[in-house]
C-alpha cells in the first residue's frame, strides 16, 4: 500500500480512492437527493390539501404526474437518500478510522461503489425529462401495472428506472463486501472483536444484510425489464405469467432493506448514548446477539407485506409468528438503549437531542407495526395513511434522525470545526416537532378509511371530513421541510467559520477521535494505534477521568497528506 | 384515533374494530410508559457536579434477565393478539359461507363492473346483468363475491363493511361479506392501479329486500330494453 | 506481523491484510461476492422452479432445447475450469509463462463454450424461439443470457491476468489467478444447476 502524498485536485476530490473523500461525496450525493425528495414531499403534501391547485415552482399536480412523484419520492428517500445517508457515507468514513486502519480494503472498488451510485442517480434524475415521463407504478413497482407500458402509460422512464435500481444494488453490495473484508482483515493490534466500537458491528449488520437479501430482487429486476422491453411475460398472466411472483421477489428483498436502514442508525444511537452519558452500553453482548437472530428472522417475515394479496390464507398464520418473533430482539435492543441511558450523566449536545428523538418517534412507528401486523386488523389498515403514517415514524427516524446524529456527532472529526449548536439544536426542536404535526394526523385519517396513493381527495366525499387535518398535516410537511435549511446552511457555514474544533471534543473512547480533524491520507501517523482495551469504558470506578481512550500510546503525529 | 372510523355494517364489522381498540389499548399503555419513562430519565439523570454515570455493563445474565422478562411480556401479549386476531381472519379470509347472493365482480382500468349471474348461475350469458359501478346487495343476507380483474392489480375496499381483498388478473378470489343496515356506502380501489386510479370509485347500495329486486327488475329491462 | 512503507523518507506502518487461518483480504472479498451472486441464480431458478411446477407442459417446449450442444458446452466448461486450476498452481510454482499457456486455453474453452451458445441461440431465433416466445423461453434465454454476462467478465479478467503472465510481470496480481480461478468455478457450478434444469428436465417435476 503506498502513501500517495501530492494528489492534485482531481486525484483528492474527484476520483479520490480516499475513503474519507468517497464518504463525503456519499454525503452530498445524499444531501442534494434529498432536496429533490423533499420537494417531491411538498408536491405530495400540496395535492393532497389542496388538489387541482397549482402547486408552487411546479404547476397542477394532475393524476399521471402524482404517480411518478410518489414512486420517485419513495425511490429517491430509499435508495439515494438512505442508503447513501445511513450505510455508504459512515461505512466509508468510519470503520477504517474505528478500527484502526490506513483506508479500506479496496480503495478503487470503493471508489467505483460511488461512481456508479452517481451514475444511478443520474440515469433516474434523467428519466424525469424522458418521453412519456419517469417511473409511475409505485416504489414498489407491482406487477402487472408496471410490466407493461400500456398500463403504466410509461416505457423509458420505467426502464431507467429498474436499470438504476439494478446499478444501485450492485455499487450497494461492492460497498458492503469491501466493509466487511476490512473489518475481518485490517483491524489494528490489539482490536479484537469484541472491542470493536457497536457502531461497526451494526454497519456490519447492514452491509450483510444487504447482500444476501438483494439476489430475489435483482433477479426481478431482470424479469421485469423484459416484460418492458422485450414483451416478455414473467409477471403478465396473459403471457402465462404471475405478478405475485414480482411481490414475493420484492418483498423478499424490501423486508430485510428496511433493517438495512435501521441498524446503523441503532449503531449510531448507541454510541452516541455511552458518549453523552458518559456510560458503557448496556448489555453489548445481548445486543449483538439479538442483532444475529434479527438479521436471520428478516428473512422470514416478508409476506406480512402480502396478507391482502389472495395469496394463500393459511400462509398468514406462519407469517404472523415469525413477525410477532422478529419483535423480540429489536424491543431487546429498544431496552438495552433505555438501559444504557439510565443512571447516566447526560449531556444534552444535539448529537444525543437527535438520539433521544429517534428513541422517542421510532417507537410510535414500532407500536403501530402491531396494527398491520395482526392479519384481522390489517384487513381494514392495509393500503391506507395509516400504514403510510407508520412508515414514516420508522424510517424518517432511521433516515433523518439517526442521519442528522451521525452528521452533528462526526461533523468534527469530518471538518475540523463544530456545528453552531445554537442553529443545531432549533433544527432539532422544529424538526422533531414539525415531523409529528404532518405524520401523526395521518394515522387518523388513516383509520378513517383514507386510501394511499390517491391524486385527488376531493373526489371522495366520505373523506370531506378530513380536509382541515390534511391541510394541518401539508402546513406542518412545508415547516418541516423549511426547517431543513437550517442544517444545510449550518453543514455549509461551518465548513469554513465554525469555531475550530479540538481534536475529541466529547470526550470518547473510539479510535476516530484519536486522529487529526480531519485525519489526513492514511488516517494514522507512521505508526498505527494500539488497541489495549475496549470503547465502553466510561466512567470506570477507580479512575480520575470518566473516559479511557482505546489506543492511549497513539501519539498522533502528522504525516504529510 | 377513532374519531373518523366509518360506521360499521357487517356482521365482523364490530370483531375488527374491538380488535383494533384492543391493540390500541395495550399499545397505548406501553406508549404512555415507555415515552414516559424516556422523559423521566433525560430529568432525572441530567449531568450534575458531584454525580458520576454507573459503570454497568449488563453482561450478566443477573442483569440481562429483567430485560428478557421484560421483552418477553410484551411478546406474550403480543402473541395474544394475534389470537383474536387469528379468528378475524379465520372467519373472512379462510372460508366462504354459504351465502344467499353471487356477484361478480369485474375490475379494470379505471371501473368496477358488478354481473349477477343468470338463474342457472351462469355470468357470461345474455340474461346475466351487468352493473356498471353499483353494487347493490340486500340488506342481512350473506353475499358471495368473485374477484377478478381484466388487467393489473386492483384492491376491492368496502370500508364500512371492513371487507378489503386484492383482485388480481388471470385469477378468481373468492370473498364474502354480509350487511346489516340499509344505505349508500364507498366502494373503493386500493391498490394503485395507474393513471385512472384516483377515480375508480363505485358505491354500494344496501338495500331491503323489495328494493333489491325492483332494481334487478329496472336494469334488466335497461339491458334489454329498446329491443 | 508488521509490514512497513516508506514515504519521504519515513517509515509507515501498514496493515497486513490477513484474516482468519491465513485468508487473505482479496479471498474473503471473492467469496462474499459469491455469496451475493448465489442469491440472484437461486431467486431466478427458484422461480422458473416454482413455474415448471405448475406448468408440466414446459417440458414439450425444453424439449426444442439441443442436449448435444449442452453436453458440450458444459464439457467445454468443466475443462475451461481444469486448466485455469492448473494456471493457478503454475504461479504458485512461480512459472509464469506456463500458467499463460493454461490461461489462454481456459480462454479459448471459454470463448468456445460461448461460440457454441451464439450456434444455440441462433437455432432458436431461426424456429420462431424468442424471449417472448412463452414463459419458458423467457427464463431460457434469462438464464442464460445472464450467465453468459458472467461468461464474459471472467474471460476478460483471466485476459488480462494472461496478458501480464505471458510477459512475466504478473506483480502484485500473482493472488488474483487463484481469486479469478475461484470466481470462473463458480460460473461453472451455476452452469452444472441451470444444465439440468434447462435441457434435461422432460416429464415435469411433479410427477
Amino acid at each position: 500500500m503506498s502513501q500517495e502524498h501530492h494528489q492534485g485536485f482531481f486525484t483528492k476530490y474527484i476520483f479520490s480512492t480516499d475513503h474519507k473523500m468517497v464518504a463525503k461525496q456519499f454525503l452530498l450525493l445524499a444531501l442534494s437527493m434529498a432536496v429533490i425528495g423533499g420537494f417531491y414531499a411538498f408536491l405530495i403534501r400540496w395535492e393532497l390539501a389542496y388538489p387541482n391547485q397549482p402547486a408552487p415552482f411546479f404547476g397542477v399536480v394532475t393524476p399521471d404526474k402524482y404517480n411518478a412523484i410518489i414512486t420517485l419520492h419513495g425511490t429517491i428517500m430509499l435508495f439515494f437518500v438512505g442508503m447513501p445517508l445511513l450505510n455508504a457515507f459512515p461505512s466509508n468514513f468510519l470503520v477504517p478510522l474505528m478500527i484502526g486502519a490506513r483506508d479500506m480494503a479496496f480503495p478503487r472498488l470503493n471508489m467505483a461503489s460511488f461512481w456508479m451510485t452517481l451514475l444511478a442517480a443520474g440515469l433516474l434524475v434523467s428519466s424525469f425529462f424522458v418521453p412519456g415521463g419517469p417511473v409511475a407504478g409505485g416504489w414498489t413497482g407491482y406487477a402487472p401495472l408496471s410490466a407493461s407500458s400500456e398500463y403504466t402509460g410509461v416505457k423509458m422512464g420505467m426502464v431507467l428506472w429498474i436499470i438504476s435500481l439494478a446499478l444501485v444494488f450492485i455499487a450497494s453490495s461492492l460497498g458492503g463486501i469491501n466493509y466487511l473484508v476490512t473489518v475481518v482483515t485490517m483491524r489494528a493490534k490489539g482490536m479484537t472483536y469484541s472491542r470493536v466500537p457497536i457502531t461497526v458491528w451494526f454497519l456490519l449488520a447492514a452491509a450483510l444484510t444487504f447482500f444476501l437479501a438483494v439476489g430475489p430482487v435483482l433477479a426481478g429486476a431482470f424479469m421485469l425489464l423484459m416484460d418492458n422491453v422485450f414483451g416478455t411475460g414473467f409477471f403478465l398472466p396473459g403471457k402465462g405469467g404471475e405478478p405475485l411472483l414480482w411481490q414475493h421477489l420484492f418483498w423478499f428483498f424490501g423486508h430485510p432493506e428496511v433493517y438495512v436502514l435501521f441498524f446503523p442508525t441503532l449503531g449510531f444511537c448507541l454510541d452516541i448514548f455511552a458518549v453523552f452519558c458518559r456510560k458503557p452500553i448496556f448489555g453489548q453482548k445481548l445486543i449483538i446477539g439479538s442483532t444475529v437472530v434479527a438479521i436471520a428472522l428478516s428473512f422470514v417475515v416478508w409476506a406480512h407485506h402480502m396478507f391482502q394479496t389472495g395469496m394463500n390464507p393459511t400462509l398468514v398464520t406462519p407469517f404472523a409468528i415469525t413477525t410477532i418473533l422478529i419483535s423480540v430482539p429489536f424491543a431487546i435492543i429498544y431496552v438495552c438503549m433505555f438501559l444504557t441511558i439510565r443512571n447516566g450523566s447526560i449531556s444534552l449536545e444535539p448529537p444525543m437531542l437527535w438520539a433521544l428523538g429517534f428513541l422517542a418517534t421510532f417507537l410510535v412507528g414500532g407500536l403501530t407495526g402491531i396494527f398491520l401486523g395482526a392479519a384481522g386488523a390489517d384487513i381494514y389498515l392495509h393500503g391506507t395513511y395509516f400504514v403510510v403514517a407508520h412508515f414514516h415514524y420508522t424510517m424518517f427516524p432511521s433516515v433523518f434522525f439517526g442521519g442528522y446524529a451521525a452528521v452533528n456527532y462526526w461533523y468534527p472529526k469530518m471538518f475540523g470545526r463544530m456545528l453552531n449548536r445554537m442553529a443545531a439544536t432549533i433544527h432539532f426542536v422544529l424538526t422533531f416537532i414539525f415531523f409529528n404535526c404532518v405524520f401523526w394526523p395521518l394515522f387518523i385519517v388513516g383509520m378513517g378509511g383514507m386510501v394511499r396513493r390517491i391524486a385527488d381527495p376531493s373526489f371522495y366525499p366520505q373523506y370531506s371530513p378530513f380536509v382541515h387535518l390534511n391541510i394541518f398535516a401539508t402546513i406542518s410537511a412545508m415547516c418541516l421541510i423549511a426547517t431543513q435549511t437550517i442544517f444545510l446552511w449550518n453543514f455549509f457555514y461551518s465548513m469554513k467559520n465554525g469555531k475550530v474544533a479540538e481534536l475529541n471534543p466529547y470526550h470518547a473512547n473510539t479510535l476516530e477521535w484519536l486522529a487529526q480533524s480531519p485525519p489526513p491520507h492514511g488516517n494514522w501517523g507512521p505508526k498505527l494505534p494500539v488497541v489495549t482495551s475496549g470503547p465502553y469504558e466510561y466512567s470506570k470506578p477507580g479512575e480520575t477521568e470518566d473516559w479511557h481512550t482505546q489506543a492511549p500510546s497513539y501519539k498522533g503525529e502528522a504525516i504529510h497528506g | 384515533m377513532f374519531d373518523y372510523l366509518p360506521e360499521g355494517i357487517s356482521s365482523f364489522s364490530g370483531d375488527i374494530d374491538s380488535l383494533i381498540r384492543f391493540i390500541y389499548l395495550l399499545t397505548g399503555i406501553f406508549f404512555v410508559l415507555f415515552e414516559g419513562y424516556l422523559i423521566y430519565m433525560v430529568l432525572r439523570f441530567r449531568k450534575k457536579d458531584g454525580s458520576k454515570a454507573k459503570y454497568e455493563l449488563g453482561n450478566k445474565w443477573v442483569n440481562i434477565q429483567w430485560v428478557v422478562a421484560f421483552v418477553l411480556v410484551i411478546v406474550t401479549l403480543d402473541f395474544f393478539i394475534d389470537y383474536k386476531s387469528t379468528k378475524v381472519w379465520e372467519l373472512l379470509k379462510e372460508q366462504v359461507p354459504v351465502t344467499d347472493v353471487n356477484i361478480k365482480v369485474v375490475a379494470k382500468q379505471f371501473d368496477w363492473t358488478f354481473v349477477y349471474p343468470d338463474k342457472d348461475g351462469k355470468y357470461d350469458t345474455p340474461e346475466a346483468l351487468s352493473s356498471y359501478r353499483e353494487l347493490h346487495v340486500p340488506v342481512g343476507k350473506k353475499v358471495h363475491v368473485i374477484l377478478t380483474s381484466q388487467d393489473v392489480i386492483h384492491d376491492f375496499f368496502l370500508p364500512e363493511v371492513r371487507l378489503k381483498q386484492d383482485v388480481m388478473p388471470g385469477r378468481e378470489i373468492n370473498a364474502w361479506f354480509d350487511t346489516n343496515k340499509v344505505g349508500t356506502y364507498h366502494i373503493v380501489c386500493n391498490e394503485l392501479c395507474g393513471f385512472g386510479h384516483t377515480r375508480m370509485l363505485a358505491v354500494l347500495h344496501v338495500d331491503d329486500e323489495k328494493t333489491y329486486e325492483d332494481w334487478k327488475v329496472q336494469l334488466y329491462k335497461q339491458m334489454h330494453g329498446g329491443v | 506481523m508488521d509490514n512497513t512503507t516508506t514515504v519521504d523518507h519515513v517509515e509507515y506502518e501498514v496493515e497486513d491484510y490477513t484474516g482468519p487461518a491465513g485468508t487473505t483480504a482479496g479471498r474473503l472479498g471473492v467469496w462474499i461476492l459469491i455469496s451475493s451472486e448465489i442469491t440472484i441464480f437461486a431467486g431466478l431458478l427458484g422461480s422458473y422452479i416454482l413455474f415448471r411446477i405448475f406448468h408440466p407442459e414446459w417440458s414439450e417446449e425444453s424439449a426444442h432445447l439441443n442436449i448435444v450442444l449442452g453436453t458440450i458446452n458444459t464439457i467445454l466448461l468443466l475443462s475451461s475450469n481444469f486448466f485455469m486450476m492448473k494456471a493457478a498452481s503454475a504461479v504458485e510454482q512461480g512459472n509464469q509463462k506456463k500458467s499463460a499457456k493454461l490461461m489462454l486455453l481456459t480462454i479459448a474453452l471459454g470463448l468456445a463454450f460461448l461460440v457454441v451458445k451464439g450456434f444455440e441461440y441462433a437455432a432458436e431465433f431461426s424456429h420462431g424461439e424468442f424471449p417472448s416466445t412463452s414463459t419458458f423461453w423467457s427464463f431460457y434465454f434469462l438464464l442464460t443470457g445472464l450467465h453468459g454476462t458472467h461468461i464474459l467478465g471472467g474471460l476478460i479478467a483471466i485476459g488480462i491476468l494472461w496478458a501480464h503472465a505471458k510477459n512475466d510481470n504478473l506483480g502484485e496480481l500473482k493472488g488474483r489467478v487463484a481469486l479469478t480461478g475461484l470466481y470462473w468455478s463458480f460460473v461453472e457450478v451455476v452452469w452444472i444447476f441451470l444444465f439440468p434444469l434447462l435441457y434435461l428436465l422432460r416429464e415435469g417435476v411433479a410427477k
